[in-house]
């Protein structure tokens, strides 16, 4: 059996746009499988609805109750319901990392609706995996990738919860640790720039 | 020791004065021990956090550029992502730099709101007549109206600042630009023993007296013979140089090189024998600096702070005016032939009078000074904002008062304890590596 540690912790949703970020309760896990896996989870807290449903509410009362019932104003609610819906069902509700030595990574992403995406990278097209720096029109959040060979673009860990840069740098070195065999230790020095 | 905020709209891949300035003088600050970033605004597909040489962080933010890689003034709309910058690199100090950024207006505003040490590097000469002059200079006033002290490049720059935004002179400090007089060797085999080679090096645009170039070229060559001209710089004016030369036949005397790459600026400046300035306003001008630096006698029109750039020896000065500047270079074309003046020995006596060594040891007193001071409390800045002008006073207090409102506001959407710290560059061990790498390299 695995051991199992959780943590909670802030971070923050992204949901539509990376300029649009509202601040989000989490909850952070990780399991060592063995002595050759681990998975690390990150569980968000944000119900299904929110505040910035009432101004949807507002919005929708406001089409329907003052515009003429025409075409267009029903066309206007019918958009707005859909919008809604879409971002509802888009809220991501968990996302984790399983790194397996000598075989790769599975990044999964669960949505509200239960629907889950995962992707599968082989050890062999792992080319590095690293924390970096991205910025948006409001923050500047770090962020953990990993670099696949003969891609053009990296692949984004727990890119819809962006979790805080204390737990990215202990996915960081669990993972490492288990894809390149270096001793967490090591991977601890580094103060975050690999390459020193 | 400081942790220092360099912003600017004009930064690396753009390149020129200010962007050289605020590269050098970074990297300095940053060997003497204090933590510098440059924030400046994305340059194409160059946008987010980038380390240069020696650890030099640089944030490249997403910001609509409008003319000659100025960004759109949206007051308000640089605020989050600055506040976060600052916040995330536990910065103390905002330095702006060029009055012609807006980024650095409202950079200077915001790290008031948040009530930080901040300073302002002005690099260039306005006038106070024309309509651009007169709006920027009430922009200025507004931002230097609360600011803690103002770097010149220049004494006249410092007068012109001084009148301009209606400082006390003794707010204002001067520490020229400087020179990487390794960088600017003499090399006397590059030149060519034929003729005497003029070398101009500068945008080609009408403040760098392109139109008084236009006149000047065929005179002297027409005087002449045995003088050619090598010019290194792209703008709007290119077009009436390329007519000039067309219409006199000046072929094989004129040669166009377009935009000169910064590292190809030595090997340009080698072929010359005399460099020529034509600008009709300058506040310091490096490139002369340059130039003397690699063996050139220079030529230069006598206009802002270009009198107080070189000694008397090593530059001929001229009045902007046609007849007077063909004098002048005709002058130097004579020194050369007579050897009257030697300029291969120019680069030892630049490489003491110009590093940016101690152009960061002044810059490092001036924030000295700063972080001795209080900062103003809210009432005190409406104040000083109010007495900017009857109408423009009462503006630039609503825009400090909705500034106020808005980091409060940012402060509770984004709470200062939820924005992570981003870990400090180990800068020392990244120092100690390469003296071990150079160490194994003279070993070997």
């Amino acid at each position: 059996m695995g051991t199992q540690f959780t943590f909670t912790s802030t971070s923050v949703m992204s949901n539509l746009d990376p300029t649009i970020t509202s601040v989000k309760k989490s909850q952070f896990y990780f399991k060592i499988l063995a002595d050759n896996a681990r998975v690390y989870t990150i569980v968000s807290d944000q119900s299904f609805f929110g505040f910035l449903d009432l101004i949807y509410v507002f919005a929708f009362a406001a089409i329907a109750g003052l515009t003429n019932r025409t075409p267009i104003s029903y066309g206007m609610c019918i958009t707005l319901l859909i919008i809604w819906l879409w971002t509802k069902f888009n809220i991501v509700k968990q996302e984790s990392i399983l790194s397996i030595r000598d075989i790769g990574i599975q990044v999964e992403t669960v949505y509200i609706n239960g629907r889950t995406v995962s992707r599968f990278i082989e050890r062999s097209k792992i080319s590095d995996i690293i924390i970096n720096e991205g910025i948006t029109m409001l923050q500047v959040k770090f962020y953990m990738a990993i670099i696949v060979e003969g891609q053009d673009r990296m692949v984004v860990v727990f890119q819809h919860l962006l979790p805080k840069y204390s737990i990215l740098i202990q996915v960081y070195r669990g993972t490492r640790s288990i894809i390149f065999n270096e001793s967490e230790e090591s991977v601890e020095n580094t103060e975050g720039f690999q390459s020193i | 020791m400081y942790n220092i905020a360099m912003v600017s709209d004009f930064f690396y891949p753009n390149m020129g004065g200010v962007e050289g300035h605020l590269y050098q003088l970074s990297l300095m600050l940053t060997q003497r021990g204090h933590k510098v970033i440059i924030i400046t605004h994305s340059y194409g597909n160059r946008t987010g956090v980038r380390y240069l040489t020696n650890g030099l962080k640089v944030y490249y933010v997403p910001h609509m550029v409008i003319y000659s890689e100025a960004t759109l003034p949206t007051i308000y709309g640089f605020f989050p992502i600055f506040r976060n910058i600052i916040l995330r690199e536990r910065i103390n100090i905002v330095h702006g730099h060029q009055a012609f950024s807006s980024l650095c207006h409202e950079a200077i505003l915001h790290a008031r709101t948040m009530g930080m040490r901040v300073c302002f590097t002005d690099h260039s000469l306005f006038g106070f007549a024309d309509a651009s002059s007169i709006l920027m200079n009430k922009v200025l006033k507004f931002t230097l109206s609360d600011i803690d002290h103002v770097i010149c490049v220049s004494n006249t720059s410092k007068e012109n600042t001084v009148l301009r935004a209606a400082l006390t002179p003794q707010m204002v400090s001067v520490i020229p630009n400087a020179v990487v007089a390794s960088q600017f060797k003499p090399d006397p085999s590059a030149q060519d023993k034929n003729f005497i080679t003029i070398v101009v090096a500068s945008r080609l645009v009408y403040r760098k007296g392109m139109d008084l170039l236009v006149a000047v070229i065929p005179r002297i060559c027409k005087t002449e013979p045995k003088v050619r001209f090598i010019i290194g710089g792209d703008g709007p004016k290119r077009i009436d140089l390329e007519q000039m030369r067309e219409k006199n036949l000046l072929h094989d005397r004129v040669e166009f090189l377009g935009s000169v790459m910064h590292h190809e600026v030595h090997s340009v400046l080698t072929k010359g024998h005399i460099f020529l300035n034509t600008s009709l306003t300058e506040a310091f001008c490096i490139g002369m600096v340059e130039a003397a630096c690699c063996g050139l006698l220079v030529v230069s029109t006598k206009v802002g702070g270009v009198p107080e750039v070189l000694p008397r020896h090593m530059i001929i000065f001229s009045k902007p005016e046609e007849e007077d500047l063909v004098n002048a270079v005709l002058k130097a074309i004579k020194m050369i032939r007579l050897k009257e003046a030697v300029p291969t020995k120019f680069h030892d006596e630049i490489k003491e009078m110009y590093s940016w060594s101690n152009v960061a040891e002044r810059t490092e007193k001036v924030y000295d000074k700063i972080w001795k001071l209080k900062t103003p409390p809210l009432m005190e800045r409406l104040r000083r904002y109010y007495g900017c002008g009857i109408w423009a006073g009462k503006i630039f207090c609503i825009v400090m008062a909705v500034d106020y409102l808005f980091w409060r506001f940012l402060e509770w959407l984004f709470p200062t304890d939820e924005i992570d710290i981003a870990p400090a560059f180990p800068y020392q061990k990244y120092r100690k590596m390469f003296q071990m790498a150079d160490e194994d390299d003279e070993n070997s």
